[in-house]
């Protein structure tokens, strides 16, 4: 349970990634549904995206990513996360991800993927389904 | 003697938000914590959108962890009118100081409240006072010339300008340069900024001539004018 009454979201590019439009346009529309979001820049390493994380006490983890990358550094920021007490953040990504790699990164910490072409609505509407605060 | 800074951040992260929502006082959080006060520093760090506060937020960490010092940042941004939403973006021109256990960032939209503030900055600012850091700075939102509750908080205010944001008769209107400790001149590698700097200077020394207000030529983004103004803030600290 949240001790937020807003939901607060983190959206961040890790690894050498430098495509941020789609970041940008998410991070816009995050707000425009009423959330708090920290866009972190291109370029995070998982221990900076981690760290802003745990600093801001978000509700929610937005990950994206063009690069192919997804497999090594998703699970990898997943894990940090949790060791340093972030369990309770919903990971969610996006990007270019194959669907056959779906699988793979939800058993590694990664609550959904959301492929090319989903609106910004969905996603919208998948975060605040899954984030419950206290009344 | 406790390890500066004295909470993990997730902890100090989640007190935060409990101060912010109004779930847990600040005195509260404060004596069940045993938390216990050093002598810190607040710096308000002030201006209009855009003239250069988190660059130059981010050299000043930068040099204040160089001489060891802890520090702690609150950046504050608007929340949305239409939405209640709020794009928390000071952060990202923060990132040379990322990983650093000596610093902490936190980002806060002011959530309806006026003043260039949040309603709670006040108590996050005393909660972080309390947990070890030895620098507390405070970025207010892109303020016009209304803004002015961060001097409630601030022992020392920076307010920054630049040579686009208007001339001598826009200084001399009341707002934010009447309650600056140091005035910064930023994006001094624009055109006009030798008249401006002189015109500032002029306006200054005219305003209150017991209080030496300092007027100090920047360049963040390139560290130009970073010494002098830390120099300015040593010799009020």
């Amino acid at each position: 349970m949240s001790e937020n009454n807003i939901i607060r979201v983190c959206v961040a590019k890790p690894g050498l990634d430098g495509h941020d439009r789609g970041a940008k346009v998410l991070s816009r529309a995050l707000k425009d549904a009423g959330m708090e979001v920290i866009y972190t820049g291109i370029r995070q390493t998982p221990e900076q995206i981690v760290e802003t994380c745990i600093q801001e006490d978000v509700n929610c983890l937005l990950l994206s990513l063009l690069s192919g990358a997804h497999n090594h550094l998703f699970p990898k920021i997943a894990t940090l996360l949790k060791e340093q007490g972030g369990d309770d953040i919903l990971v969610i990504g996006g990007g270019v991800i194959p669907d056959e790699d779906d699988e793979f990164l939800m058993k590694n910490g990664i609550d959904k993927i959301f492929h090319t072409g989903t609106s910004t609505e969905e996603t919208i509407e998948y975060i605040k389904s899954k984030i419950k605060f206290n009344a | 003697m406790r390890n500066k800074p004295y909470l993990k951040p997730r902890e100090l992260a989640r007190s935060i938000t409990k101060i912010e929502n109004g779930s847990e006082s600040v005195e509260d959080i404060i004596s069940r914590l045993k938390l216990e006060e050093v002598e810190a520093s607040v710096i308000g760090v002030t201006g209009p959108p855009g003239v250069g506060k988190s660059t130059l937020l981010d050299q000043l960490i930068r040099r204040f962890r160089k001489d060891n010092k802890t520090v702690a940042v609150v950046a504050i941004d608007p929340t949305s009118f239409l939405s209640g939403g709020a794009l928390l973006g000071d952060r990202i021109r923060m990132q040379k100081n990322s990983v650093d256990s000596g610093v902490f960032i936190r980002s806060m939209a002011t959530r309806g409240h006026l003043g260039g503030l949040n309603e709670r900055t006040g108590e996050v600012v005393s909660l972080l006072k309390n947990s070890g850091f030895d620098v507390v700075i405070i970025e207010t939102v892109g303020v016009g010339q209304t803004e002015v509750e961060i001097i409630k908080i601030a022992d020392t205010i920076v307010a920054l300008t630049s040579p686009t944001h208007g001339d001598e008769i826009q200084m001399m209107k009341a707002g934010i340069y009447e309650i600056a400790d140091i005035i910064v001149l930023n994006k001094c590698d624009y055109k006009g900024s030798e008249r401006i700097y002189r015109d500032l200077c002029n306006m200054t020394h005219s305003m209150n001539s017991k209080k030496e207000i300092p007027v100090i030529k920047m360049i963040a983004a390139e560290q130009e004018g970073v010494s002098e103004l830390l120099e300015a803030l040593e010799n009020r600290i």
